[in-house]
């Protein structure tokens, strides 16, 4: 799906774990999409989540947030969300101003 | 009457739990049948010699409403029973006397309007209940297998356009907002069950490819066509520089004649090829509308030149140089905008897609996007037949100095234009600063802030923000002031723990050096000032 710059891939959705690509922004206009497919997953029962980011550029605080409530969804469905770094230090900055850096487990695409 | 003694009626009574059982028995078999539209023939053929053996009826047949008659009646005349079905007698009791039979029949009206036969020796009232359960148990058979037939099309078809959109997605590429010299934006929503519309953007080092096309046709093939398309003219493109727009679509359409014939679908295309260095602008159309350039003299079509691809195998499509001053526009849309239909079934047309590219005015390739989908949605009352797709150049008007403030109506769309501000704000007034580090950590800052005004501030109703950007010292100061009421986004509480709110503040708070805001005038005002090496950098900087 393409919404408001932000491009969601979803792969394996009918198995229980599932990698989302996102590109672009995930920013307060395209966290509810995303917020909205990760809804879906979670009722579907897949709680092993990667997220890779490695293409996006700018990530705000609503990103951050859609990405703490997937994290928690997870973690109480017996699973982990991963995240893929993103390669723009901009976009990673985000995580590390607001600590997150250290409360996500980041690995490299 | 004669005395019955207890062995007597117990024997009595076994036989009619015996044959009530086998009846019941006979029902079930009929239910356990495999419900599944791909064995209704299969059912065909073996439902009526169930039936027959679990009523213990010498011969039975069935004629549907659409003429398929299936029938299991050994030693029986079957052009009889047929006569029987198709209505000779009606519905009832027919006595072999009538039918010239050795046997009665009963006749049943079925669910789906066509006819049950049962042929026996005797048809009592036990037969009679029992053959009208049967056809009660088939009726409901019959209505299971056609809601089954219904969700197993509904689910090929949502799976499919799953599948399309999928294909679809994955093969269209980013388009960057500014590069070479000209603003670019493009978008592409496919129908619910769309996956023929594609836009391409491929750069080298010294041009830009771009264009749009529509696969004639939807679903899974239309999808499939669209990324061999795709990744035709990706190739075609980059394998000579010299290439313009109709060699290339002459090319294709050489080289995917063949195969567009054999799966009986065609591809319009308008490709262009933007030369920087040249300052030449190269479009051709192979049956593809709308496509058109607005300059100070007011909107040109720009007409195929050729018709679409898959039609002829030798086509000689026409380059046409566009006249791509500062400030002019092209636009390249797709038949799912200009051919939305209302509920009325008027079609939006191309009239009102011109006005509206020509009502936006100045404004930039992706708010010019936004506005075109947003008419087709809204003269569509939010259906959408088909794939919407749109491609906007714009040539940078560079000449202009930029802007002293930015004004954002209260849009969190309209924050996506900071950072384009910020990074010729921040170069035109320090050339020597290390511009993109600065732009996007005060755009951070700015956009939390903004984006807790417009959430809060405003919630909903409309509003401007105006941000000013200056250098002082070794600093730059920011200021946003807004007419929302009264809200004070350094009053939000810190988060802690795992909350999922209020880190905005926090994050603008680690890029700033100070944060003040105030009321006053019937504005909130907001100052900000960044550090030429900006905190949060320099913070990462001695971090192990």
């Amino acid at each position: 799906m393409t919404v408001n710059g932000l491009r969601a891939t979803e792969e394996h959705r009918d198995r229980p774990t599932a990698t989302i690509t996102l590109d672009g922004r995930l920013d307060a206009l395209s966290a509810p999409d995303l917020r909205s497919e990760l809804r879906e997953l979670d009722a579907s029962g897949c709680h092993n989540i990667t997220i890779d980011l490695d293409d996006v550029e700018f990530v705000d605080s609503a990103g951050l947030a859609a990405l703490v409530s997937a994290m928690k969804a997870c973690r109480m469905g017996g699973g982990e969300l991963t995240l893929v770094r993103p390669r723009s230090a901009d976009a990673f900055r985000v995580f590390e101003l607001a600590k997150f850096d250290a409360v996500f487990d980041f690995v490299e695409r | 009457m004669p005395e019955t003694s207890v062995d007597e009626v117990s024997d009595l009574l076994a036989d009619a739990l015996v044959e009530a059982n086998d009846r019941l028995l006979g029902l079930y078999e009929i239910l356990r049948q495999p419900v599944t539209a791909g064995k209704l023939s299969e059912l065909a053929e073996t439902m009526p010699s169930v039936i027959r053996k679990t009523s213990g009826a010498l011969g039975f047949a069935a004629l549907a409403a659409d003429g398929q008659f299936a029938v299991d009646a050994p030693g029986l005349p079957t052009t009889c029973l047929v006569e029987a079905a198709a209505g000779r007698w009606g519905e009832g009791i027919v006595t072999g006397d009538e039918s010239g039979l050795d046997v009665d029949l009963l006749i049943r009206r079925s669910a789906d309007g066509g006819r049950y036969v049962f042929a026996a020796d005797d048809i009592g009232a036990p037969f009679v209940r029992f053959a009208d359960a049967v056809v009660a148990t088939m009726a409901g058979f019959v209505a299971m297998a056609r809601l089954h037939r219904q969700e197993l099309e509904m689910a090929l078809v949502e799976q499919d356009a799953r599948a399309a959109a999928a294909i679809s997605a994955a093969a269209l590429t980013t388009v960057p907002e500014r590069a070479f010299g000209i603003e670019a934006a493009a978008r592409c929503d496919p129908a619910q069950i769309g996956g023929g519309d594609l836009y391409v953007w491929i750069e080298t080092d010294d041009r830009v490819v771009f264009g749009v096309g529509d696969v004639a046709g939807k679903g899974l093939s239309a999808a499939v066509v669209m990324t061999m398309i795709t990744e035709a003219i990706g190739d075609i493109a980059l394998s000579s520089e010299d290439l313009g727009p109709a060699a290339i679509i002459a090319q294709l359409a050489r080289n995917r004649y063949r195969y567009l014939t054999r799966t009986g679908l065609f591809v319009t295309l308008a490709l262009g090829v933007w030369s920087p260095t040249a300052e030449r602008l190269v479009v051709a159309n192979a049956g593809h509308s709308p496509v058109l350039t607005v300059d100070e003299n007011g909107p040109r079509r720009i007409p195929p030149s050729c018709p679409p691809l898959g039609v002829l195998r030798d086509v000689e499509p026409v380059d046409e140089v566009i006249d791509f001053g500062p400030g002019t526009l092209l636009v390249i849309g797709s038949d799912g905008l200009v051919e939305q239909e209302d509920r009325e079934g008027h079609p939006l047309g191309c009239e009102r897609f011109v006005e509206s590219v020509l009502a936006a005015g100045a404004a930039r390739p992706s708010d010019l996007i936004r506005q075109l989908f947003e008419l087709a949605a809204h003269h569509a009352a939010d259906r959408q037949d088909d794939d919407r797709t749109a491609l906007v150049l714009r040539r940078a008007l560079s000449a202009e100095p930029a802007s002293d403030d930015l004004v954002l109506p209260a849009d969190l769309i309209e924050l996506r234009r900071l950072g384009d501000w910020l990074y010729n704000r921040v170069a035109l007034l320090d050339p020597e600063a290390d511009t993109a580090l600065i732009a996007s950590q005060i755009e951070l800052a700015v956009h939390e802030l903004a984006v807790n005004t417009i959430l809060h501030g405003f919630a909903g109703q409309p509003g401007e923000i105006r941000i000013a950007l200056e250098r002082h010292g070794g600093s730059w100061v920011i200021e946003m002031t807004d007419d929302a009421p009264p809200f004070d986004p350094l009053q939000v509480e810190m988060p802690t723990g795992l909350q999922e709110h209020g880190y905005g503040v926090m994050i603008a708070r680690a890029i700033a050096d100070s944060l003040v805001h105030e009321a006053r005038d019937g504005h909130n005002h907001i100052c900000l000032t960044v550090s030429n090496e900006p905190k949060s950098v320099a913070a990462r900087k001695g971090m192990p």
